[in-house]
């Protein structure tokens, strides 16, 4: 068999034309292959946080409750999710697969008073408890969570954090039990029916006072939970206050 | 090839031809993702994945690929198989790949990958070649290993997610809940990347006293 001459211009197209052919149908039968698994993991993963904010337990509870069973069963059971307008006004009994929470937030040609918002009401044992969804920058990137309401609107149920890019072992902290635990309880306003409610910088909470003690090491991001909290509230105002 | 070469092939990465400490490659990854053990023990896998199958399919094809396009047929197979581990971890790892987040992709940036292919697969047969990438991925894991180990131990306190000192620490065990492991404040600077650089410049210090014939006189 002669030598191939692999340096000829004809063997070096069609080599890289056999390869892109099977390299890319490989990726797409792979990816095509796992994405239900991976829509699903995506799924659990959005219904998880949502079900920490609702449940408010402690990490060791989170660990044996919280199991994929369980959060899509008490899911489907018990969360109705629905869309409300700037007004406070229900305007979407559910929400459409088509909305997109963070496209509908950061579109800056869609004026505050026309943007819709999702809320998750949970029903157990005749009470009803009110889960908004938050939106905000910490110090890299993104953060995001669910903020879960007492029946009166104004007590926090609990909490649940996620992030895109926290510095690990300090702003990353976010999501860890020990900063949202802190969050159970707390009631967003003053005797007046002013918003008040502080997430302080790490170790500046007053003993005894209203508010949380932020990430230690993480001030930017402890501001932005700060920030996060305040416009979730400002932007559901009107649905709070009905 | 004999038993004492396969044997050099494994064990030279991991100290006296580190890919990381004496090759100086891959050093971006090993400052970023060492913030604690989990994160440094997966991408040391992931990475040992991909510098093996990317060092057995080169070897595999080093008489067929075009001389001119070499490296970019080394690129596509770095990224075929990263693209590879980054969707695998998110259908069976969902929590570990969003705790990696784009780390995972930036293997494909990984100048160990190219440094292998270039050096050892596209002039070795496929065996070596696969387990020269298993020596190289392992010894680039275990710097990985022992960097997120100082630092998760240092910066947060604990090791693996266990927790070893600060308030947290031990709060179960009587004797041991006052002292020494309670006094302990966290590290901000090792929960910070730039620890790593002090941390590998140490390791890279220690190792080239003990070995001098690492040190490049010039």
């Amino acid at each position: 068999m002669s030598k191939l001459n692999t340096d000829s211009n004809a063997y070096t197209l069609g080599f890289l034309a056999v390869m892109v052919i099977i390299v890319g149908g490989m990726l797409a039968f792979v990816s095509s292959a796992l994405k239900p698994t991976i829509d699903a993991n995506q799924e659990l993963d959005r219904r998880t946080k949502i079900m920490k904010a609702i449940l408010s337990l402690s990490a060791e509870e989170e660990a044996t409750v919280l199991v994929a069973d369980y959060v899509n069963a008490e899911y489907d059971n018990k969360v109705k999710g629905f869309l409300v307008n700037y007004s406070g006004e229900v305007v979407e009994e559910s929400i459409p697969t088509s909305y997109d929470f963070r496209k509908e937030m950061k579109d800056a040609s869609i004026p505050l008073e026309s943007k819709l918002f999702p809320v998750y009401t949970y029903e157990s044992d005749g009470k009803k408890v009110h889960v908004l969804q938050m939106i905000g920058l910490g110090l890299w990137d993104e953060i995001n969570g669910y903020l879960a309401l007492e029946d009166d609107k104004e007590t926090i149920k609990g909490v649940a954090f996620d992030h895109k890019g926290e510095t690990p072992g300090l702003g990353a902290e976010l999501v860890k039990n020990k900063f949202r635990e802190q969050f159970y309880g707390q009631t967003l306003y003053n005797e007046a029916g002013e918003y008040d409610f502080t997430v302080y910088k790490a170790g500046k909470l007053p003993a005894g006072g209203k508010g949380v003690d932020g990430l230690a090491g993480a001030t930017l991001t402890t501001d932005g939970i700060q920030a996060m909290v305040k416009s979730t509230i400002s932007n559901y105002s009107n649905y709070l206050s009905k | 090839m004999s038993d004492v070469n396969t044997r050099k092939l494994l064990s030279d990465p991991l100290l006296d031809n580190n890919p990381i400490t004496v090759q100086v490659l891959g050093v971006c990854s090993a400052l970023a993702v060492t913030g604690n053990v989990t994160n440094a023990l997966i991408m040391g896998a992931a990475v040992t994945m991909v510098t093996a199958f990317s060092n057995l399919t080169i070897s595999l094809l080093r008489n067929y690929i075009p001389s001119r396009i070499r490296m970019i047929v080394q690129l596509v197979v770095i990224a075929f198989l990263v693209t590879l581990v980054s969707l695998f971890l998110q259908a069976f790892s969902y929590d570990l790949s969003k705790e990696l987040s784009v780390y995972v992709g930036l293997i494909i940036t990984n100048c160990i990958l190219m440094g292998r292919l270039e050096a050892f697969a596209l002039g070795n047969k496929p065996l070596p070649s696969f387990l020269d990438g298993i020596g190289n991925g392992l010894g680039y894991g275990l710097i990985l290993l022992i960097v997120g180990s100082i630092r998760e131990l240092f910066g947060t306190g604990s090791l693996l997610g266990f927790t070893f000192f600060g308030e947290e620490a031990f709060h179960n065990i009587a004797f041991l809940k006052s002292g020494f492991f309670h006094a302990f404040f966290h590290n901000g600077l090792m929960v910070l990347p730039i620890a790593s650089i002090f941390i590998l410049g140490i390791i890279i210090w220690i190792q080239r006293s003990k070995n001098a014939e690492l040190v490049d006189i010039s």
